[in-house]
């Protein structure tokens, strides 16, 4: 039996679509069901990370301009390095403690999201990963507080030079550079462009 | 009847193992097998997907056209890879973040299409559900196998509680591919050896 090929073609490319729609309907029933809960979770969990490296803030806000408009909102400060936003970090009587900023950097297996404080003095407070997709076992480790801790009370002034200020998760120089990095960065940025930040207060 | 469905269910775990005996889908063994914590998500995730997408296609499959299957397996496991990480993001955001990349790579996992393709397009849905349980249950076992000897080994803990003191230092080269593929050979050598020998017993007997 001879078929008509343009026939056979359109007869194959329905079917397929057909699969397809049912596959999206799928899909997006999924997504809308599930999206408010991943939302909240991702909510959560930088709310965690910025309790963390703030455990005594009460609130933390978003640094906005006079028209309330958010201040630096993903801003990219050079390749790879992201500002995602800035916070500050108030105790209960509402008065500042610090400044909170979430950022990410090109690490080396996708980006590295992460949080840090800077204290009125110029000194970090710590710093917190919420999300990294490093290779495991090595530069995912990243989260480690061994790793991190070396990086609270320090400097914002100091070099941030991987092997010279700070020393590198073993195996994992890509990771810890691109962290490094992401922190000197961003911190140099928002001394530069946010005025309050250097007011002593 | 009944023995026929055993069978299919425990062929997965010794005689036709996708990682030990067949040795498909070893990329993805590789990484996840680093921890115990992560092989058993893995197997968890693992299991969602063969499980649902050979019993979708098993129901579907006197209405896949032959010249199409590929692109419709493909666009069905796609979807319950996807449905599966929507799921882990809003319930278990941790899981999901230690897994990271190897969910979505579940869908060129070639063991799961391969799966597809020889049995369940073929065969009516309680033994495909049976199959896809019994290559589930066969490849967690082997990755967990690995996983043990590889977290001992380069990062001295066993699901992540560490075993020796501060002062051992682990063989890193256990946690990089090196080290997996050595753990695996060893494992399949053992195996081998002991199917040798339970075989001649059984032939002996």
């Amino acid at each position: 039996m001879k078929t008509n090929p343009t026939k056979q073609i359109v007869k194959l490319g329905i079917i397929l679509s057909i699969y397809c729609i049912v596959a999206a309907l799928a899909l997006s029933v999924t997504y809308s069901v599930t999206l408010p809960k991943i939302q909240e979770q991702q909510r959560l969990s930088t709310e965690r990370s910025m309790k963390s490296v703030y455990p005594n803030a009460s609130s933390f806000s978003v640094v906005t301009n006079e028209n309330n408009d958010e201040l630096f909102c993903s801003i990219e400060v050079e390749s790879g390095v992201l500002i995602d936003s800035l916070y500050m970090a108030n105790d209960s009587n509402s008065s500042l403690i610090g400044f909170v900023v979430k950022a990410s950097s090109q690490g080396y297996g996708g980006l590295i999201m992460f949080v840090y404080g800077i204290n009125p003095d110029k000194t970090i407070e710590a710093v917190s990963i919420i999300e990294q997709t490093e290779t495991p076992g090595l530069g995912a480790n990243v989260y480690k507080s061994s790793f991190l801790d070396q990086f609270s009370k320090k400097n914002v002034t100091d070099s941030f030079i991987v092997k010279q200020d700070v020393t590198p998760i073993t195996a994992s120089t890509i990771t810890s550079k691109a962290l490094t990095n992401g922190i000197k960065k961003s911190v140099d940025f928002l001394l530069e462009h946010h005025q309050e930040m250097t007011d002593e207060k | 009847m009944k023995n026929n469905l055993l069978k299919i269910f425990t062929k997965g775990l010794f005689i036709e193992n996708p990682v030990f005996i067949l040795m498909l889908g070893l990329c993805s063994v590789l990484a996840v097998s680093v921890s115990v914590i992560n092989a058993l998500g893995m197997t968890l995730a693992f299991t969602f997907v063969i499980v649902l997408s050979e019993l979708t296609i098993s129901l579907i499959r006197n209405w896949i056209p032959k010249t199409l299957r590929i692109p419709i397996f493909i666009v069905i496991i796609a979807s319950f890879v996807t449905i599966l990480q929507f799921l882990l993001q809003a319930y278990l955001p941790a899981l999901n973040k230690s897994l990271g990349i190897f969910i979505p790579l579940i869908v060129v996992n070639c063991i799961i299409i391969g799966r597809i393709e020889s049995f369940a397009s073929k065969r009516p849905v309680v033994e495909s559900i049976l199959d896809g349980l019994g290559i589930s249950l066969g490849y967690g076992i082997a990755i967990v196998l690995i996983a043990v000897v590889r977290e001992i080994l380069g990062s001295g803990s066993i699901l992540g509680i560490q075993l020796f003191g501060s002062s051992f230092q682990p063989a890193l080269m256990f946690i990089l591919p090196p080290g997996a593929f050595l753990v695996i050979g060893i494992e399949i050598g053992a195996l081998n050896a002991f199917m040798k020998k339970y075989n001649k017993k059984v032939c002996s007997r």
